[in-house]
């Protein structure tokens, strides 16, 4: 089996995949990457199907090295990646032999990074999924982020052969979406215009499960304490405290505190990738319109993934 | 019941039976959720259960919102005329109350607790109006419970006493939470109990632990080997005490592989349930203690 050695861990390293889906009921909470779309172009880069694994980090990717010789890709950001000291681009695959040293440096413009190798890191399927959720100890590497010494299995790869993308894949600018919250009506006329008219930013308290907003204090006039309910990717909750929380992949199922809104599923990663104090604001959209982004997200993801190649010289 | 339909997320339509905690809400959430699911609508990936609401989720890009709404609305109007009745099982769950374990934490937790002065269960018993901790954990452990909702880590059961209004336990959260808890405390906020299925931050008042694991990831408890969440919606839980001495025979007989929790296979309906709570408790337990 090809071995991926992690030198040297980088931040919350940890084995991402496809999120655990039907299991919410048991409170398993889906888990998978922060930002599915700098995911699955880092896994299309390397020829990897969905069902395969890659590592994903929290602003520093740390060093590797493999066995055999191995496709990877860096995606998420600009990062400085380099072979063997030789800077690499990201967004792009690159061939990895055994003895050369991987270093994955500090991500730039972006939060959350992706580093897929051909074949796909060889964990377990636990749930129908590969992906780890740290707090439950389940699924992806042992349960738990990486650290420097672990030594990873890597699945056969299907090609050798760089691949690049033929467009960049840019990013909506302007104000994240969202539509209103289960608990909307328990924040008043003057809290909502608040959330729709000031300013936020993601603060330093951000990890997995959540990312903490600085902004203005939200007060629900009917209380802070729900019957719990359902809590989905993108719910923005609303402790005692005042303070406007955005739930993400490692979230919590279910949750105790009015949701005023939710983030559209297109923006999300949009918002879980935004650097920390870049100021942003909140647009409420209705349901279908929402739906439209996403379906139409979903299809530039999709031609995006449809246009990566290897370069034609390599073809020949 | 009047339900309330929104969209929790693009992704997600969110029903809500009633904003109260009540058994009869979450007898529609459970049989509206198993209809559901027994509906096998194309495109919906998530039915989910949670005390007195469900979400479903779905995919966009296989059903239309209008589509599941409408789905859903006819569901719920075919389960108007359903009784409240489910075929379930009771289990016995050892509780070790007053451990050292949860008063070591909630010790370290002193100054984010309403009374630093009392330990969770002297304030509880006080605010519910209990002469003692003694006669606090005999109205925790005397009557069961139904699990209403499992989440918010995998594997964790909220628990809601089957007791009239009244004599519900109602306890308030730690002002802040903690960012500890022993793994398998017995916890309560609101008026929901639980059971921490993993170590971690919490903010519910701690009461006991239970030796018997409800979660496992690796597999290897065996009575989780074929699936590592214990707990369902709809189980009934009916607490002992235990002391120090079954405890720690009980987490050797647990790791022997040995220890398998007492379960019963029961009928339970609501509306029965309400004519003589008592009574009716007093034959859950009857079963439970093969009577």
């Amino acid at each position: 089996m090809v071995m991926l050695e992690v030198v040297k861990a980088g931040l919350m390293v940890t084995v991402q995949a496809s999120p655990r889906a039907g299991y919410l009921a048991a409170g398993v909470s889906p888990s998978g990457p922060m930002d599915d779309d700098a995911y699955q172009i880092a896994q299309a880069l390397v020829g990897n199907d969905e069902q395969a694994a890659a590592l994903e980090f929290a602003q520093f990717g740390g060093s590797y090295r493999v066995s055999e010789a191995t496709l990877f890709a860096v995606t998420g950001g600009a990062a400085s990646v380099s072979v063997d000291g030789r800077p690499v681009p990201c967004w792009e695959s690159h061939l990895l032999k055994p003895g050369q040293q991987l270093d994955v440096g500090a991500l730039r413009g972006a939060m959350w990074g992706y580093i897929a190798f051909s074949g796909g890191i060889d964990v377990p399927v636990l749930l129908g999924s590969r992906a780890t959720h740290v707090r439950n100890a389940m699924g992806g590497f042992e349960g738990r982020p990486l650290e420097t010494g672990d030594c990873l299995g890597l699945a056969p790869p299907l090609t050798r052969i760089p691949r690049r993308m033929t467009a960049i894949f840019h990013r909506a600018s302007g104000p994240i979406h969202v539509i209103a919250g289960p608990q909307y009506d328990y924040f008043d006329a003057r809290t909502r215009s608040l959330f729709l008219s000031e300013p936020f930013a993601v603060s330093a308290r951000r990890d997995r499960m959540a990312s903490l907003l600085v902004g203005p204090a939200l007060v629900a006039a009917r209380g802070h304490d729900i019957v719990s309910d359902g809590t989905p990717a993108g719910s923005i909750q609303v402790p005692g405290s005042g303070t406007a929380t955005v739930l993400t992949a490692e979230r919590q199922t279910t949750g105790g505190y009015p949701k005023i809104a939710t983030v559209i599923s297109a923006d999300l990663p949009r918002l879980v990738q935004m650097p920390g104090g870049r100021p942003f604001r909140f647009a409420l959209v209705k349901q279908d319109e929402a739906e439209d982004r996403l379906l139409a997200e979903r299809q530039r993801v999709k031609a995006t993934l449809a246009q990566i190649r290897a370069p034609a010289a390599a073809l020949t | 019941m009047k339900m309330r339909y929104s969209f929790g997320g693009d992704e997600h339509l969110f029903v809500e039976c009633s904003e109260e905690m009540s058994l009869e809400a979450f007898f529609h959430t459970l049989s509206i959720t198993n209809r559901v699911r027994d509906a096998k609508i194309e495109g919906v990936t998530e039915i989910c259960p949670a005390n007195a609401s469900f979400q479903i989720r779905f995919n966009p890009d296989i059903i239309h919102p209008d589509e599941i709404l409408r789905r859903v609305q006819a569901i719920e109007l075919a389960d108007q005329k359903s009784e409240p009745l489910i075929k379930t099982r009771i289990i016995e769950i050892p509780v070790y109350y007053d451990d050292p374990w949860t008063h070591e934490t909630l010790m370290r937790f002193r100054e984010r607790h309403q009374d630093p002065e009392s330990t969770d269960l002297e304030y509880a018993a006080r605010i519910n109006d209990y002469n003692s901790v003694a006669d606090f954990i005999d109205a925790h452990s005397g009557a069961p419970w139904i699990v209403t909702m499992v989440g918010f880590v995998s594997g964790l059961p909220f628990m809601y006493q089957m007791v009239e209004r009244q004599r519900q336990i109602e306890v308030p959260k730690y002002l802040r939470p903690r960012t500890d808890t022993p793994k398998l405390t017995v916890g309560y906020g609101g008026c929901f109990s639980c059971i921490y299925s993993v170590r971690g931050a919490g903010g519910y008042q701690m009461f006991g632990i239970t030796p018997m694991p409800i979660y496992d990831p690796t597999q290897t408890t065996s009575y989780l080997k074929d699936f590592m969440v214990f707990f369902k919606p709809g189980d009934i839980v009916k607490f002992k005490p235990i002391d120090r001495a079954t405890y720690d025979a009980e987490v050797e007989a647990v790791e022997n592989g040995t220890f398998a929790p007492p379960i019963r296979e029961v009928s339970f309906d609501l509306n029965e349930f309400n004519k003589d709570i008592d009574g009716y408790n007093a034959k859950l337990e009857g079963v439970l203690n093969d009577h």
